[in-house]
């Protein structure tokens, strides 16, 4: 049945031309009568030259409406400034059943299909990349076919029955226009079990679904969370960017649950299935925050070695250190250094406060390093501030290849030219006995 | 010669006529523009000196819209976008916000480079009828408002601007309400609140702009005033972004001269855009001054002129030139204040300073008591009260000040801090409190009339005695006596000072939507009345309506006592009572809020007139929308309004058909999002 539809809306074409129409409610009425969609331009003219500009020099010119094939009734709403209450008034009843909060910027046109349902709305950039004639005839002719599609389905649909029915307001759905009212009811009634997951789809609520995810895992409802993720999963059809939206709510979950691994991967599969859109890009991001970083996977967006050639991580699965004093350190936080999310207490090494205090970390093979991101601890970075790093091949011989400024949340660190090394020593230079406590350090280079 | 700025010219003209070595208004601008071209190492001969230097109109521009800071660098960049877009010079328009672009350039410390992009998208949109008509006719001083920007700088960037052009076109006025196209919402859907960094921190690349993702993600008062007021300026209309107490608004420039505040809830706001002062009285008063262009030049011809006097050690003749500016152009402050720097600079004595007293009293307070009273205590009581030992001349100190308290018969320009003004006054009577408490007394006396200032007196009053019920009832006592004359001297006084106030300022307080001094004398009544025992079950959320305030049409009527009007919208109860059809009982909720249920407890009879009533919400208190209509009678209603989605500043009850609703409580429950 569907394809037939794009034949009938062109078969009207050939009898039924656009029309012109005073006002609002008389275009209204007309459309009705004649089951024709209505395009109206909403416009502040006496405000805006733009408006007035493109009222006068396309809307108005009789080859605007010539131009057009289908058979659509044209007219436009002025919104003043200023009103006083009188010329308010008067207004309100040129427009009649029309809604100025449907327009949330001027100029617009609207397209209202025969039974005054609103269909679309161009404003702004999209309407302005529509601001010449052959532009906006195209689209208006599409959106003119499209509600006569509509139309027809709509009439099929009165009469059907069944999974027919079913069928037909499956097509509806589809169309690229706002949502029927009611129509979810209809699904509900058709098939009550959701299989064709039309039901799931349109009563999506896209961020709001993912709020409602961080609400149960704040609730400690991960388990109930994951379950509504999977079921969102099983509709079929979802588009992309809302599947963006899913994975990246169960990625949410998982890295509530520290499952940072597999909280890291879901957070990519949800940008992959959205890499340019909004809702892929934010996942990636928060993705990277909570997952990626902590698993040392990828750099922090304010990292200065973001697009730099560092080569591989080649810390994170081999490094171990060894510190200069161990009274107030805990080696079971050690594992923190190179891998896996930051320490809790807000440091994985602490040593005594002494001279040169350091640690030396054994990369267990030479290998060439390129740059270091070390992370200060997070209360009292002040001790840090002489942190100084060397390398050797031999723990005999020190290099010196890089020093503190000064005290750092971070400190990202290119070397100018790769340097062959095993062991780093990362050590403070202070002037009186200091501790060196750091949260993290990720050697990046080549093995 | 009835025209102050007749006045004004007469006298200068006089002088320049009658003083054969005094220069011309046009002398006198040419070298103020010379001698600042030096200063910024600009040659007055070269291509832009001369195109400045033969423009009087342009000089004007820039010397006389608003107070200069840092002139020399301002110029230099007025300089630098010449040399970038000559037309500047042949093109009002442009010429214009070039000059505001430079003249706002070193308040937010913008090289050439940082404010060219923005004048040329003004330029630009202009061009493209992409601006607000009103943008046409902007004077410079308004335009500096669009140099400037609003308070969260992102929205600034080029991007933003551009979206809000094309997303958030409107009518003037409606800008107020552009607020709420971003979604108010403490914490982003990752759980992250609006108070740390991360809230908006996954979206920063997810939409081409800082206004997009804004719009998208939502935010709390702070990203939406400032959203509002940049769609507002993007768009050619001045708009400014304010604090209050615990919350952000902003106000949009609806009409030529005409400031409307929006999502405001107070009174105590701090401009993020002010000249001279942050309050909202101080912008009026700018913006005032401003609104006729010619006066404003003219104004600037006479100080040109005082300085000139001024620069020859002639401090006479440059005063009794101020004094022309002050009496003519009262709401210019760049009068007054060089008028002080004057009088200081000549070290004029006790008259000279009364002189500037008196015009302060009988020119500036009429205008607005809040920026006489900063010029006072900044600069003229220094010179005028008793130097030493203020204590031990209270009743000079009571003198002066009470002369200044009788000018003001109204808020002015705006409301203004008043108590601050009494605190300050108090603090120079020492640790003299009986003296304090007499000055507190008298000053109700002086206000009684008026009525206007007598609730703060009376809450400061209030609060400086609390912790001595004695010296309040004393106090209570001694203003009894500026009050209702029939006071029955045997009866509670107390009770009928408060009764009486409360009558009269209640409903001021409610038509003017001044929650605090509806509160500061409603509260007072808490005491007087008793405790309504009829207490339904609430709605989840906070009572939005308390702290707010409650009016109805005819107020005072022969069945209402406005005094019980404030227990209404708060736990306590109270009651009123409607008498004009409409009959109308409106709120405006201490809180805006997402409303999730009304609860109205009516009087004890004539329970039937409340049907057909109309509950209705409104953002602003102006566009209302049905949200129930009372079907049933009884006693005690509840509207359950969860899942609504209702926002709302504002509720009421309206009756069409009958004049006559009489309530005890009108509660409105939700979740609070100022």
């Amino acid at each position: 049945m569907r394809s037939f539809l794009p034949l009938l809306a062109l078969a009207s074409t050939a009898v039924a031309k656009p029309t012109r129409s005073l006002n609002f409610v008389e275009a209204t009425a007309l459309a009705k009568k004649s089951e024709r969609p209505v395009a109206v331009y909403v416009h502040g003219s006496s405000w805006h030259g733009a408006s007035k500009r493109f009222r006068d020099l396309i809307w108005k010119k009789p080859e605007f409406a010539a131009t057009l094939t289908q058979p659509i009734i044209l007219t436009n709403i002025e919104v003043k400034q200023h009103f006083d209450k009188e010329a308010a008034a008067k207004h309100d009843e040129s427009v009649k059943g029309w809604k100025d909060k449907s327009v949330r910027t001027y100029p617009a046109i609207q397209v209202y299909g025969f039974d005054g349902h609103l269909l679309t709305t161009l404003s702004g950039a999209a309407l302005r990349s529509l601001s010449s004639m052959d532009a906006l005839t195209d689209r208006l002719d599409q959106l003119a076919g499209l509600a006569t599609q509509r139309r027809n389905l709509l009439q099929e649909a009165t009469a059907a029955e069944g999974s027919e029915k079913l069928n037909l307001l499956a097509q509806l759905a589809d169309l690229p226009l706002n949502n029927e009212p009611k129509i979810i009811a209809q699904f509900k009634n058709l098939d009550p079990e959701d299989k064709t997951g039309w039901q799931a789809r349109l009563s999506f609520k896209n961020w709001d679904f993912v709020r409602h995810i961080t609400g149960l895992v704040n609730g400690d409802k991960h388990d109930e969370a994951l379950t509504e993720i999977e079921k969102q999963l099983s509709v079929p059809d979802q588009s992309p960017a809302r599947l963006a939206l899913i994975h990246g709510a169960k990625g949410r979950v998982l890295a509530s649950q520290n499952k940072l691994s597999d909280a890291w991967a879901t957070f990519q599969k949800a940008h992959q299935c959205d890499p340019k859109g909004p809702n892929g890009i934010t996942m990636l991001a928060y993705g990277t925050r909570v997952a990626g970083v902590p698993l040392r996977e990828v750099l922090p967006t304010d990292s200065t070695l973001n697009g730099k050639d560092i080569g591989d991580n080649i810390s994170r699965d081999h490094a171990t250190v060894t510190l200069s004093s161990t009274s107030n350190d805990d080696p079971t936080q050690h594992a923190h250094l190179f891998n896996g999310p930051y320490a809790k207490v807000g440091f994985a090494i602490h040593t005594d406060a002494e001279k040169d205090a350091h640690g030396i970390v054994d990369l267990q093979e030479i290998c060439q390093v390129q740059a270091l991101r070390i992370i200060n601890r997070r209360t009292q970075s002040g001790r840090a501030k002489t942190l100084t790093v060397w390398t050797s091949a031999d723990q005999k011989t020190w290099q010196k290849i890089w020093a503190a400024d000064k005290a750092e949340f971070a400190w990202d660190i290119l070397l100018e030219k790769p340097v062959a090394a095993r062991y780093l020593k990362v050590g403070l230079k202070s002037p009186k006995p200091e501790y060196l406590s750091l949260q993290a350090i990720d050697i990046f280079g080549s093995r | 010669m009835n025209s102050p700025r007749l006045v004004a010219f007469a006298l200068f003209f006089s002088t320049c006529f009658t003083a054969f070595a005094v220069p011309s208004a046009q002398d006198l601008l040419q070298e103020e523009t010379t001698k600042l071209l030096k200063e910024a190492e600009l040659d007055p001969t070269g291509d832009f000196g001369t195109a400045f230097l033969t423009s009087p109109d342009w000089q004007h521009e820039f010397h006389d819209s608003g107070p200069v800071e840092a002139p020399a660098e301002a110029l230099g960049i007025l300089s630098a976008l010449w040399s970038k877009d000559s037309s500047i010079s042949s093109d009002p328009i442009k010429r214009g916000m070039a000059t505001a672009c430079a003249l706002e350039s070193p308040r937010r410390k913008w090289t050439v480079d940082d404010v060219f992009p923005r004048y040329e998208f003004f330029r630009d949109k202009w061009d493209q009828g992409l601006l607000n008509t009103m943008y046409a006719d902007l004077s410079i001083f308004e335009r500096r408002y669009l140099a400037r920007g609003v308070q969260h700088t992102r929205f600034n960037e080029l991007a933003s601007m551009h979206y809000h052009n094309d997303e958030v076109c409107l009518p003037s006025e409606k800008y107020t309400g552009a607020c709420w196209y971003a979604r108010w919402i403490l914490h982003n859907p990752f759980g992250d609140s609006i108070h740390g960094p991360q809230y908006y921190a996954p979206f920063l690349n997810s939409w081409g702009n800082y206004a997009e993702i804004v719009r998208n993600v939502g935010g709390v008062c702070g990203s939406l005033s400032n959203f509002g007021a940049a769609a507002a300026l993007a768009n050619g209309i001045p708009a400014v972004t304010m604090g209050e107490p615990g919350h952000c608004a902003y106000a949009v420039m609806t009409k030529p001269g005409h400031w409307q505040p929006a999502y405001s809830l107070s009174w105590k706001r701090d401009l993020h855009t002010s000249f001279h002062g942050g309050s909202w009285g101080w912008h009026i008063l700018v913006t005032t001054a401003q609104q006729d262009i010619k006066a404003t030049r003219t104004s600037g011809d006479i100080r040109r002129l005082a300085r000139h006097y001024a620069g020859k050690n002639n401090f006479s003749k440059a005063l009794e030139v101020l004094a022309t500016a002050r009496q003519t152009h009262p709401a210019d402050w760049q009068n007054w204040i060089l008028s002080a720097e004057i009088l200081e600079k000549a070290k004029k004595g006790l008259s000279a300073w009364q002189e500037f007293h008196q015009d302060i009293i009988k020119h500036l307070a009429p205008l607005g008591g809040e920026v006489a009273f900063h010029l006072l205590h900044k600069k003229a009581y220094p010179h005028l009260l008793p130097k030493n030992n203020l204590k031990d001349s209270p009743q000079q100190t009571h003198k002066i000040f009470a002369s200044a308290h009788r000018a003001l018969t109204d808020w002015g320009l705006g409301r203004w801090d008043f108590q601050r003004t009494l605190k300050d006054q108090l603090k120079l009577f020492g640790k003299d409190t009986p003296a304090q408490d007499r000055f507190m007394a008298e000053l109700f006396s002086i206000h009684a009339e008026q009525n206007v200032f007598t609730a703060d007196i009376l809450a400061l009053q209030l609060d400086r005695t609390k912790d001595d019920e004695k010296r309040f009832h004393a106090f209570i006592s001694d203003i009894s006596k500026s009050l209702a004359k029939n006071t029955d001297a045997n009866g509670d006084q107390y009770k009928n000072v408060i009764t009486t106030l409360a009558r009269s300022v209640l409903p001021k307080a409610a038509a003017n939507g001044d929650k605090a001094t509806f509160q500061a004398i409603g509260k007072l009544t808490a005491g007087i009345f008793d405790k309504s025992d009829v207490t339904p079950e609430k709605f989840p959320g906070i009572l939005l309506s308390s702290g707010g305030t409650f009016g109805i049409q005819k107020p005072g009527n022969r069945w209402d006592n406005p005094s019980r009007h404030w227990g209404v919208i708060e736990e306590h109860g109270g009651d009123f009572h409607t008498d004009a059809t409409p009959a109308t009982a409106t709120i405006q909720l201490g809180n805006y809020g997402d409303l999730t249920g009304v609860v109205i407890v009516t009087r004890t009879g004539q329970f039937t007139r409340i049907v057909n009533a109309v509950l209705q919400t409104s953002i602003n208190g102006k566009e209302w929308t049905d949200v129930h209509t009372f079907k049933k009678h009884g006693r005690t209603h509840r509207v359950d309004l969860r899942g609504k989605d209702l926002s709302a500043g504002y509720v009421r009850v309206i009756h069409e058909g009958q004049p006559s609703l009489h309530f005890h409580k009108f509660h409105v429950y939700g979740d609070k999002k100022n």
